[in-house]
C-alpha cells in the first residue's frame, strides 16, 4: 500500500510549478499494517467529560434513508461548522507547512502531526482561521504514530485564552459509519481562504490509524477529524490513492501520552527514507564518543571530522557514546546542518555537518 | 493393549478439543477487545455510496429532468442544465470538441448546435430543436452555508454523486495554459524541439521539426514571444495553430494544457492515482463554490442543488482530489440571456483566430 504525507515541504511554493513539485518529494512508502504496532491502551488522561447532547437517531443507522435523516445530517453539520473552522490553525515550521488544532486556550496547546513539526523545540508560525499569525513552539512528537504538539506563545495583542478550543473525543466509542467533518489548509494555506470543510464516515478504525473517506491532500497533515459532537478524534496523517483512503491518527495518540507529549519528548521510528546519518564509526570514551573512522563522502568526512577526534556535543546535545550519538543524529532530518562540538588535540573544536539520507 | 491405545487415543482426541474450546474463547476475547476493528463499512455505504445517494432520490426527481448527458465528436464529454423550454442548454464550454448530441432523462437524443460560448465562467449555451422541456429552477437569492448538502443530478433516479459546501463564494485565480512543446527560436517561427507526452500540443499531431509560424492569429517571431502569447490564455481554450512542416503549412486546433499536469510522468500518473482525474480547465473563475463533490470531470456541467432540489450553481470543474467548483446560480443565470443574444460570439479557432472570448481577467 503506498500512501503520501499530507505535507507541504517548501515556504515558497507560491508558483504552480513549485506546488505540483512539492507532492512527490514527499511520497514516502509505509506499510500500513507493519506500523500498527501493537501495544496495550493505556488510561485516557486528557479526556474531557462526554457531552451529554444525545444525538439523533439517523447518526446510528447503517445508511440515511430519507429525506428527513439527510435535513437532521444537514442540520447537525452545520452547526458544527462554526467551531471547527474556527479552532483549525495552519503550522509552519521552517520549510514545512501543516494543519492542526487549537484544543487548550490556557496552555495554548495546538494538535498536530509528527512529520509536520518533526523536531521538538522548534519554532513554529502558527495562522488563525480568519489568518492572524501567532508564534509557537513545537513540544514532543511520537513519530512512529505521528502525533506531535505545539504550544503557543504569549501574544502582545492577541489573547490566547480568547480564542476557540474544542475538546478531544473518546476513540474508543468511534464505529464505522460514524459521520465526521474534516477541516484543514489543502494544498497549504491560502489567504482569503478559510480552512476547508469535509464530510465523510468512518471507513475503519484500527487501533492506531482511522480511515475516513473525508478527502485529504498535502497541508490537510496535522488537521482535526470531528465527529458530531463536535470532537476532535482524529488528526490527518496520509492518503491512499483512492478517495476513501484518507488516513489519521486517533485522539488516543495524545491522551495516551499527553505527559510525554507536553515534556517535550520525541519517540518512535521514523518512516523509511526519512533517516539521518553523520557517516562516523566510533567508540564510547570518558568524555564522549571517540571517532575510529570516518566514511569516504558522508557528511562528517565532508566536514573534515576525523580518526581521533573525541565528539562531545552535537547542537545542544551532549554526547556520551556512539549509540547515543546514533540516537541524537535520528533526531534530525537529512538535509538539517548541525553544530559537532569536538576534541582534537586536547583543543575543543566546532564544525557545521549537514547530515545526508541513510539510503 | 490395542484397547488401552485407542482409549489413550480417545482422550488425547478430548484433550485436543477441550484445548480448542480454550483456545476459541480466547481468540474470541481478542477480537472483542479491540472490538470493531475488523469491520470495514462496504463502499455503497460510503459517503457517496449507492446505498447513501439512494437517499437522495427525491431530491433529484424533477433536477435529474432538467439534466442532459452531452456527447461531442462521440465522446462522453460533459453533463448541461436545460435553461430554456424551448431547447436552450447551458453546459461546460472546455468540455466540446466537435459535433454536440444531447441525451435527455427521458432517453431522447438530439443534435446541438453551439450558440455561444463565454470563456471567463467556461459556460457554452447549446441549442437543441425541442418544445416543453423542463427548466431549472434556480435558488440565487442566498448562498448555500458550509456544511450543507448540495447534490449532483445525472440522468438517472439516483444523483452522480454528493458533498457538502467547503469553502463560501471566493475567485480562483487563473493558472496560464501551456501548448506543451519544448521550443527554440528559428527563423520566422519557433522551432518544436520536443513534444510533451499527453499535451495538447500531441493531441494535435505536433511533431518535433515543426515551425510555429502563427497561433491565434498572431505572427510568432521568436519562442519567448509565443510563450508570453499563449500564456494569456486558459488551459481547456482551443488555439489554431500554422506550422511550417517540410515546406507545407498545416493548421492545427491545440487544446491548452495545464502545466502542471506536463511537469513530469510521474506527477501524472500520482494524480491518477490519487483521487482520479481533473478538468483541463479548473482555474481562472471569477466567483465559484467550492465542495468536496468526488466528481468526474466528464459529470461537470450540470446543475448542482440543495435538498430542496433548487439550482444553486452550475458545477464548472473537478480541480483537485479534495475539491469540485461550481459557478453560483446568481453569476450563471444573467449570462444565458447574453449567450441567447450572441453577445459572445461562439468561438471557431478554425474561422475567426482572433476572435477569442476568454480573458484571464478576474476583477469583477
Amino acid at each position: 500500500m503506498r500512501l503520501n504525507r499530507l505535507i507541504i515541504p517548501g515556504e515558497t511554493t507560491r508558483t504552480h510549478l513549485s506546488h505540483a513539485l512539492s507532492c512527490p518529494m514527499v511520497l514516502f512508502v509505509l506499510l500500513l499494517v507493519s506500523r500498527i504496532s501493537a501495544e496495550e491502551v493505556k488510561t485516557l488522561k486528557p479526556i474531557t467529560p462526554a457531552t451529554p447532547a444525545a444525538l439523533s437517531e439517523v447518526f446510528f443507522k447503517t445508511v440515511p434513508d430519507s429525506l428527513e435523516d439527510l435535513q437532521e445530517i444537514e442540520q447537525k453539520v452545520i452547526s458544527l461548522t462554526n467551531s471547527a473552522i474556527h479552532s483549525t490553525v495552519s503550522v509552519r515550521v521552517g520549510d514545512a507547512q501543516g494543519s492542526g488544532v487549537i484544543i487548550d486556550n490556557k496552555a495554548g496547546y495546538i494538535l498536530t502531526a509528527a512529520h509536520v513539526i518533526g523536531l521538538a523545540q522548534k519554532n513554529a508560525t502558527i495562522i488563525l482561521h480568519d489568518g492572524r499569525t501567532l508564534k509557537g513552539r513545537t513540544m514532543g512528537l511520537n513519530r512512529g504514530l505521528d502525533a506531535g504538539l505545539v504550544k503557543l506563545i504569549e501574544d502582545d495583542e492577541i489573547d490566547i485564552t480568547k480564542l476557540p478550543a474544542v475538546p478531544m473525543g473518546d476513540i474508543s466509542k468511534l464505529e464505522p459509519g460514524e459521520w465526521v467533518l474534516a477541516t484543514g489548509h489543502p494544498n497549504g494555506y491560502q489567504p482569503g481562504r478559510a480552512p476547508v470543510v469535509r464530510l465523510g464516515r468512518v471507513v475503519t478504525r484500527k487501533k492506531h490509524l482511522l480511515q475516513t473517506d473525508c478527502t485529504l491532500i498535502g497541508g490537510d497533515s496535522g488537521g482535526p477529524l470531528f465527529n458530531m459532537k463536535g470532537e476532535v478524534v482524529g488528526i490527518h496523517s496520509r492518503i491512499g490513492p483512492s478517495t476513501s483512503w484518507n488516513f489519521h491518527i486517533p485522539v488516543s495518540a495524545f491522551q495516551n501520552d499527553w505527559e510525554k507529549l507536553v515534556s517535550g519528548d520525541m519517540w518512535g521510528a521514523k518512516p523509511l527514507g526519512q533517516n539521518a546519518v553523520l557517516g562516523v564509526n566510533g567508540v564510547d570514551s570518558e568524555q564522549g564518543c571517540k571517532v575510529t573512522g570516518v566514511t569516504r563522502g558522508f557528511p562528517a568526512e565532508i566536514a573534515g571530522l576525523k580518526a581521533e577526534d573525541i565528539i562531545i556535543q552535537l547542537n545542544n546535545q551532549k554526547i556520551t557514546g556512539i549509540e547515543q550519538l546514533a540516537e541524537v543524529v535520528q533526531q534530525y532530518k537529512p538535509g538539517q546542518t548541525v553544530q559537532v562540538k569536538l576534541i582534537r588535540n586536547k583543543k575543543t573544536i566546532s564544525l557545521e555537518v549537514q547530515l545526508a539520507a541513510r539510503d | 493393549m490395542n484397547q488401552d491405545q485407542n482409549n489413550r487415543k480417545k482422550e488425547s482426541i478430548n484433550f485436543r478439543f477441550l484445548l480448542a474450546l480454550l483456545v476459541i474463547p480466547v481468540f474470541v476475547g481478542g477480537l472483542g477487545s479491540v472490538g470493531y476493528a475488523w469491520e470495514q463499512l462496504r463502499p455503497s455505504q460510503l459517503t457517496s455510496g449507492s446505498q447513501i445517494r439512494k437517499a437522495f432520490r427525491s431530491v433529484v426527481s424533477t433536477p435529474r429532468s432538467w439534466t442532459v448527458r452531452i456527447r461531442s465528436n462521440g465522446k462522453e464529454a460533459c453533463l448541461g442544465a436545460i435553461v430554456g423550454p424551448d431547447g436552450w442548454i447551458l453546459t461546460k464550454a472546455s468540455q466540446l470538441n466537435g459535433e454536440v448530441t444531447c441525451e435527455l432523462s427521458t432517453s431522447e437524443r438530439y443534435e446541438a448546435e453551439i450558440v455561444g460560448v463565454d470563456g471567463k465562467l467556461d459556460l457554452a449555451l447549446i441549442k437543441i430543436k425541442a418544445n416543453n422541456l423542463p427548466t431549472v429552477r434556480w435558488q440565487s437569492a442566498s448562498d448555500p452555508k458550509v456544511g450543507q448538502w448540495l447534490v449532483t443530478p445525472g440522468l438517472s433516479m439516483s444523483p452522480v454523486s454528493v458533498g457538502v459546501l467547503s469553502v463560501p463564494r471566493r475567485a480562483i485565480k487563473p493558472a496560464p495554459g501551456v501548448l506543451g512543446v519544448r521550443i527554440d527560436d528559428a527563423e520566422g517561427g519557433a522551432l518544436v524541439k520536443q513534444v510533451m507526452r499527453e499535451s495538447g500540443a500531441e493531441e494535435a499531431g505536433l511533431q518535433a521539426g515543426d515551425l510555429i509560424l502563427n497561433v491565434a492569429g498572431e505572427n510568432i517571431k521568436s519562442a519567448s514571444a509565443l510563450s508570453s502569447f499563449v500564456q494569456k490564455y486558459l488551459p481547456g481554450d482551443r488555439l489554431l495553430v500554422k506550422v511550417l512542416r517540410e515546406n507545407e503549412e498545416l493548421t492545427a486546433v491545440v487544446v491548452l494544457t495545464d502545466p502542471q499536469m506536463l511537469i513530469y510522468d510521474r506527477l501524472r500518473e500520482m494524480q491518477k492515482k490519487m483521487g482520479g482525474a481533473l478538468s483541463r480547465r479548473k482555474t481562472g473563475f471569477t466567483e465559484v463554490l467550492q465542495h468536496d463533490t468526488v466528481l468526474r470531470p466528464e459529470d461537470c456541467g450540470g446543475v448542482i442543488v440543495d435538498l430542496k432540489g433548487q439550482a444553486i450553481g452550475l458545477n464548472i470543474a473537478r480541480a483537485g482530489r479534495t475539491k469540485s467548483f461550481a459557478i453560483p446560480a446568481n453569476r450563471v443565470v444573467p449570462m444565458i440571456e447574453k449567450l441567447k443574444q450572441k453577445k459572445y460570439a461562439p468561438y471557431n479557432p478554425l474561422k475567426d483566430a482572433k476572435e477569442q472570448t476568454v480573458s484571464t481577467d478576474t476583477s469583477s
